[in-house]
């Protein structure tokens, strides 16, 4: 009996000659990421005094192809955090179902109150990506991390360099140039935050997606918001710490109040006449 | 058990010998192991599962609480162990393999009886060969999927694993079997099981090691509130459910009464 | 390398956050991931007799973007010593850099006796460590500095692959406004070009060290000055002064435009 499984089921050398198994190996070296594939756009989001706002819309784009409409692009990592992706959808799925996902499950095993808290995920994927990229295997992603952390809304970036970020109003992709600007007006600095209600920050998030919408060739009318609030600490013996964290969904957003109005006024292309 | 014939006439030495009467003495012996374990019981609900161990308390110097008996090995899964409690550990990693892997290969969690089903065939491997001994454990695996609901199994060293309405093992298997069958199962909710849960574990408790302290720990599986899956059929309640501590608040309550039923039975026994 | 006018020749398009494009031989153009980028910002240190300052800017940014407007530079090594580190250049790369120093001085402090890393010893640790990056080096640009046993100050800086001055310094800037703040440094530290009045230019005016006050006050001038004509820095200015009394951190504005 040959122990060999490779050799199962293939002629005998003795009876029609060596096996040519040069196909058995690729003839290609191990390649890395050097562009990502099918990708999202931006992901926009915004502190405001007791949580954190944070939209993507749903489209995946293949290049200039708009491939898939219905992709979600925020996903819920335990109970204080939303994880917002923009870049390689692939790269992105690959974090939540093959890290994050047992990442959490693992936490819940010690079953003792103690869940990771929107830093913790933050740290964690921040080094993830910073060691990818060191492995010059990046994955191809800019991360927006959304939550409540120890009695404080928690927002801040990490991309596919491990180059790391906070602020209280943030956009990656396409929104780093249209959104950020919009958002900053709302809230120019950590101590406006304050003075920012939940239904200002969703107001301010909304107009960022509609412009993104006018402007970015790869965005979509369709989107998902996310919207996490927490409230303080409170003390609950035993030195734990137990913060009440709700995150409220909209799923599925169509953009409102759309004017094109400005189309008319466009010239120069078409078959318009002066 | 071996009779006293059988015992030292070298059959009962290996795992992969069979005695002439047909019998694997290492796993019997493995049964003798959990048999000198706290009681450990496990309740299928309507609406969930209920986990209960009578956690025997060694030494008074143990902080409370620590050293748990009961495991998460899903969001949807507990298993609660009697007997050996390292090869309960050893156990408890591979479910929560099992889980992990099925989750990878079917981007779903594991339904209950295919968790059941692993883990008696594991234990099952380990009665066949000389180079190891069976598990000196038996598990209550409790927990609830999408397909089935509410789902309870018991593995035993040799590897046998059956489904059950109410399953007991450990030193007090004998009285808590016998308390269980008394109980309209499935058809109550988990907080009535809880209540009996601890009961039983009183009750076993007393009937078994009385001069022994000990600890109640309890879990539960059920549907988390707000949760999507939620369907009734035939009166239970289907979808995945979250497996979690019971809350300090009930298990007191529980105890509580579970401490004046037994001052009841108590009563009675001196009247007889 | 982040300003058009700084690029070598041979770059098209003359950004440090471009993807540099190189031709293959043959007719196509290869795109490779670039594992570099330039997050801008500025940082100083300065030393007297027996304190150090150390002060960066806490803009962050890619591009003509900001990224942030509180991201700071300067970091302590440690809660119970005089090591401060600023790095600057690629985010990622400094903040792994730091978080190395900081994470190899407390380990000092665990396997000696609770004894913390001399100044010297992390300056010479700080080099090991980024020459063994050398064949992928860290994209920072560092200054450490504290307080030696003696309580003088000692400071030190580096390239991005290790290089130091066992001795020292007495001042020194990193990042992208340095080449603007250098030359200030050495006119107001070191009096380069300075003569006392009555030699007619025949005597150099005699170096002595400053007080804490005066290198607050060049810290922020070289920054207000910077701010100015860089447009990578900016927003904030975090400047820590470390004396025999403790370290003590300070923040302040700068322009945001």
């Amino acid at each position: 009996m040959n122990h060999f499984p490779e050799a199962w089921g293939r002629p005998r050398n003795d009876v029609y000659g060596a096996y040519d198994a040069s196909h058995l190996q690729s003839s290609m070296p191990n390649q890395h990421t050097q562009s990502p594939i099918v990708t999202g756009t931006s992901v926009v989001a915004l502190k405001f005094n007791g949580g954190v706002v944070i939209a993507a819309d749903n489209l995946a784009s293949y290049g200039s192809l708009a491939r898939f409409t219905d992709i979600e692009r925020l996903k819920q990592v335990g109970t204080h955090t939303v994880v917002g992706a923009g870049g390689d959808i692939s790269d992105m799925q690959y974090l939540h179902e093959k890290l994050l996902d047992p990442l959490i499950i693992k936490e819940e095993y010690q079953n003792d109150g103690h869940h990771l808290r929107a830093s913790h995920i933050y740290r964690y994927l921040s080094r993830v990506l910073y060691q990818r990229r060191c492995k010059f295997n990046p994955l191809w992603n800019t991360l927006l991390v959304a939550g409540w952390d120890e009695g404080k809304s928690f927002l801040a970036s990490a991309d596919l360099l491990g180059t790391t970020f906070a602020a209280p109003a943030l956009a990656t992709g396409f929104g780093a140039h249209l959104a950020v600007p919009l958002l900053r007006r709302v809230c120019p600095d950590e101590a406006a935050v304050e003075n920012i209600t939940r239904e200002q920050a969703i107001a301010a998030v909304e107009e960022c997606m509609k412009v993104l919408f006018y402007r970015d060739a790869r965005s979509l009318n369709k989107y998902s918001l996310a919207i996490i609030t927490g409230e303080g600490v409170e003390s609950v013996g035993e030195g734990a710490a137990k913060e009440k964290v709700t995150i409220e969904w909209k799923k599925d957003v169509e953009l409102q109040n759309q004017s094109w109005k400005f189309a008319e006024g466009i010239r120069g292309y078409g078959a318009q006449v002066v | 058990m071996p009779s006293s014939t059988s015992i030292g006439t070298g059959y009962d030495l290996s795992n992969s010998v069979f005695s002439p009467d047909g019998r694997n003495f290492q796993v019997e012996y493995a049964t003798k192991a959990v048999e000198n374990g706290g009681t450990a019981i496990g309740i299928r609900c309507k609406d969930g599962v209920v986990l209960a161990v009578e956690k025997l308390i060694g030494s008074k110097l143990l902080v409370p609480g620590s050293n748990k008996r009961i495991a998460s090995v899903d969001n949807h899964i507990g298993i609660a162990c009697s007997g050996l409690v390292p090869d309960a550990r050893h156990f408890t990693s591979r479910a929560r393999s099992e889980a992990s892997n099925w989750r990878k290969l079917y981007r779903s969690p594991i339904p209950i009886s295919s968790m059941a089903d692993a883990m008696g065939g594991y234990a099952q491997a380990y009665t066949l060969y000389s180079s190891v001994r069976p598990f000196g454990v038996t598990a209550i695996i409790g927990g609830m999927d999408e397909a089935g609901g509410p789902g309870l199994w018991m593995v035993e060293p040799s590897g046998v694993g059956w489904g059950y309405f109410g399953a007991a093992t450990g030193r007090g298997r004998q009285a808590a079997k016998a308390e269980l069958e008394k109980l309209p199962l499935p058809n109550i909710t988990v907080e009535e099981a809880v209540k009996q849960a601890a009961r039983i574990i009183y009750f076993a408790h007393d009937d078994n090691s009385k001069d022994k302290d000990f600890e109640l720990e309890m879990t539960w599986v059920r549907l988390e509130k707000g949760s999507a899956e939620e369907l009734e059929e035939g009166g239970a309640t289907k979808g995945w459910g979250k497996h979690e501590e019971v809350p300090k608040e009930l298990v007191a309550e529980a105890e509580r009464l579970a401490k004046e039923s037994m001052e009841g039975g108590g009563d009675e026994e001196m009247e007889e | 390398m982040s300003l058009p006018s700084m690029q070598p020749l041979g770059y098209d398009q003359s950004y440090s956050f471009h993807t540099p494009t190189s031709k293959a031989s043959g007719e196509y153009t290869q795109h490779r991931f670039n594992p570099y980028t330039d997050n801008g910002g500025t940082i100083i240190g300065i030393t007297g007799e027996d304190f150090v300052v150390l002060a960066g800017d806490t803009r962050h940014t890619s591009g003509y973007n900001i990224n942030s407007r509180t991201e700071k530079k300067v970091y302590r090594l440690g809660e119970d010593n005089s090591l401060v580190l600023a790095t600057v250049g690629f985010g990622a790369d400094s903040k792994d850099v730091a978080e190395t120093m900081m994470r190899a001085v407390n380990d000092f402090k665990f396997n000696h006796n609770l004894k913390n890393m001399t100044v010297s010893a992390a300056a010479q640790y700080l080099s090991t460590v980024l020459y063994g990056n050398r064949f992928f080096p860290k994209y920072a640009n560092c200054i450490l500095a504290g307080l030696d046993k003696d309580g003088k100050a000692r400071l030190y800086s580096y390239d991005s692959v290790g290089s130091y001055s066992k001795e020292g310094e007495s001042r020194a800037s990193a990042g992208s406004a340095s080449s603007l703040i250098v030359p200030f440094l050495d006119n107001q530290v070191e009096f380069k070009n300075q003569f006392v009045p009555s030699s007619k230019g025949q005597e150099e005016r005699p170096v002595v060290p400053l007080d804490p006050v005066t290198v607050v006050k060049l810290v922020k001038d070289a920054f207000t000055s910077a701010t100015e004509r860089h447009i990578e820095v900016g927003d904030g200015l975090q400047i820590i002064t470390v004396t025999k009394d403790g370290v003590s951190e300070e923040i302040i504005d700068l322009k945001k435009d």
